[in-house]
């Protein structure tokens, strides 16, 4: 019975998508919709396919995927690595400090408040066209939702774990770094979370600005051409590479931190 | 060194006061009490009477607003691991196992070789060797309390401080939990004062009795308890002093120097009142009527 259960919960994320390619090959098979608005999922597995395995030279976009995703990962892990180290000691300090968070809480929820496609044109004019643009839309989104989940975190821990480190003749420093951080772990991991994702998001927005690689410039470009089959292709792999590089961050967390290994 | 004819701990005039909305509420006045080396004192009074705030303040989490209270006659300021505490919540660290949460205190402080020998002592003091390796979340509340315990003991601290350590618990499990409070006591040898609502483990428990009044806070009376341990809430002597000690904790507008029925003293002892030598009438008393209802 149990045996039986475990199997069952293996299938069963993939119910919805089979049921949606399902549906996407007969909306196209029988033309219900027309190919140039959705191809067919064979073709799509066809240009997939040739992205990925194919030799540069055979088909319009064959063999660029190692290029396009070590760049794009790239400019994500950087952005996201200058979020982190801006936004979670912040937002520690912050959750603990009122006089800090008087001073920088209304500052940073204001800049919250403006949407990232609008810091653009700024970081054009003062980056230019290229990686440093994208990295800084990837920082600057990714920093919200690790300052603020890192503040809640550290705002919500239980006084009493703070108070017993105290009474053991805990010092700040230390007790900062034995309880209150692994203390709000489920929070900062959130956090970390959200901001990879939202990282991610914004990735696409900064590889608009004319990049000559990234999967974000690869749809682009794909647009331009009126390639859908490309760009569907472009979406499922950051997907895909979106959704590994979350598992990679949630493993190497529990792999090196025994708070996150145990309560989050 | 512990000086035995010293008190440990002296509270004089304390009064406490918060800011609440622009008003100003006194949640302890005028509190005045002290123990001595190795006493159990149990503090008793409704909810409301401010006894987790003065436990704060003798842990050093909190500063009283006047008068002050002093350990081995240096003011308390801060908390530190002469003064432990064992609160009523969970308060073990959720991501660390039994063991890891009962060595926390000692790690920096002491080698991993003498950490360890100290670690299954006190791990076999609360009876727990077989769960070291479990989780806060894995394991029952009578239990956290006793990794509570240890992880406190395991300081040497002079004085256990406890916050209603087993209001949370059923009634077979606390009177676990207080069996093996005393038993460590006798080994241990440290001070405790115990913050409790209820006045039957107060009973089972002290060798002194503070009863706090509400509104603000403040002494009511103080009480010994002559009761030779181990005690049993069947015995006609624990009867009779908690038939005795609930008509006085029943009536909290009476005269802190009037006596109860049976003539035990309640009057507040002065702070240079020495223990030595101290005449106890209402002690003496008792001890008559006692040999009295034997015959």
């Amino acid at each position: 019975m149990g045996k039986h259960k475990s199997t069952w919960n293996y299938f069963l994320p993939w119910i919805i998508p089979a049921v949606f390619i399902l549906v996407w090959i007969v909306l196209t098979g029988s033309g219900i919709v027309p190919h140039y608005l959705l191809p067919r999922p064979s073709e799509i597995f066809h240009t997939g396919y040739m992205y990925i395995f194919g030799q540069p030279g055979q088909a319009p976009y064959a063999g660029r995927f190692l290029d396009d995703t070590t760049a794009s990962l790239s400019r994500v892990f950087l952005g996201f690595i200058i979020a982190a180290l801006l936004g979670f000691p912040l937002g520690i300090i912050s959750g603990r400090i009122s006089l800090v968070n008087s001073m920088v809480n209304t500052f940073i929820n204001g800049l919250r408040a403006v949407p990232g496609i609008t810091w653009l044109p700024l970081a054009l004019v003062w980056f230019g066209i290229g990686t440093k643009t994208t990295v800084f839309l990837v920082a600057l989104a990714g920093f919200f939702p690790i300052y603020i989940n890192a503040a809640a975190g550290a705002r919500l821990i239980n006084p009493h774990l703070l108070r017993a480190g105290a009474m053991m003749g805990i010092g700040r420093i230390r007790g900062s770094f034995s309880i209150l951080i692994p203390g709000c772990m489920p929070h900062i991991m959130t956090g970390l979370r959200l901001g990879l994702g939202i990282s991610w998001a914004y990735l696409v927005l900064g590889e608009l600005t004319g990049v000559p690689n990234g999967l974000g410039a690869v749809i682009m470009d794909a647009r331009m051409l009126g390639r859908v089959d490309m760009i569907i292709v472009g979406m499922l792999l950051i997907a895909i590479v979106g959704r590994l590089s979350d598992v990679l961050l949630i493993a190497s967390l529990k792999g090196t931190l025994k708070s996150a290994r145990r309560i989050a | 060194m512990k000086h035995k004819d010293k008190p440990i701990l002296i509270v004089e005039d304390l009064s406490k006061s918060f800011q609440v909305n622009s008003t100003n509420q006194v949640v302890l006045e005028g509190i005045s009490f002290f123990a001595m080396p190795r006493e159990v004192i149990c503090i008793v009074g409704r909810s409301g009477c401010g006894k987790t705030t003065l436990l704060n303040i003798l842990a050093g989490f909190e500063s009283p607003s006047s008068g002050h209270a002093e350990m081995n006659g240096e003011t308390i300021r801060k908390p530190g691991p002469d003064r432990c505490v064992v609160f009523q919540e969970d308060t073990l660290f959720p991501w660390l196992t039994v063991r890891e949460n009962i060595e926390f205190g000692l790690k920096g402080v002491q080698k991993k070789s003498s950490r360890k020998a100290e670690l299954n002592r006190y791990l076999s003091m609360v009876g727990l060797q077989d769960f070291r390796d479990y989780l806060p979340g894995e394991i029952s509340g009578g239990m956290k309390q006793r990794v509570a315990l240890a992880r406190v003991l395991i300081m040497k601290p002079q004085v256990l401080l406890m916050d209603e350590p087993f209001a949370s618990l059923d009634y077979h499990t606390r009177r676990q939990m207080q069996e093996l409070l005393i038993s460590l006591w006798r080994e241990l040898e440290h001070t405790i004062i115990f913050v409790t609502h209820d006045i039957d483990e107060a009973i089972m428990l002290a060798d002194k009795i503070v009863v706090m009044d509400t509104s603000p806070g403040s002494i009511h009376s103080e009480l010994r308890v002559p009761l030779i341990r181990p005690r049993r809430a069947d015995k006609s002597d624990y009867i009779f002093f908690r038939k005795n000690i609930l008509s006085l904790y029943e009536k909290p507008g009476m005269s802190p120097r009037g006596d109860s029925p049976l003539g035990i003293s309640t009057e507040r002892p002065s702070i240079h009142t020495k223990s030595k030598g101290m005449v106890d009438r209402g002690m003496i008393q008792l001890k008559q009527y006692l040999q009295s209802i034997k015959k």
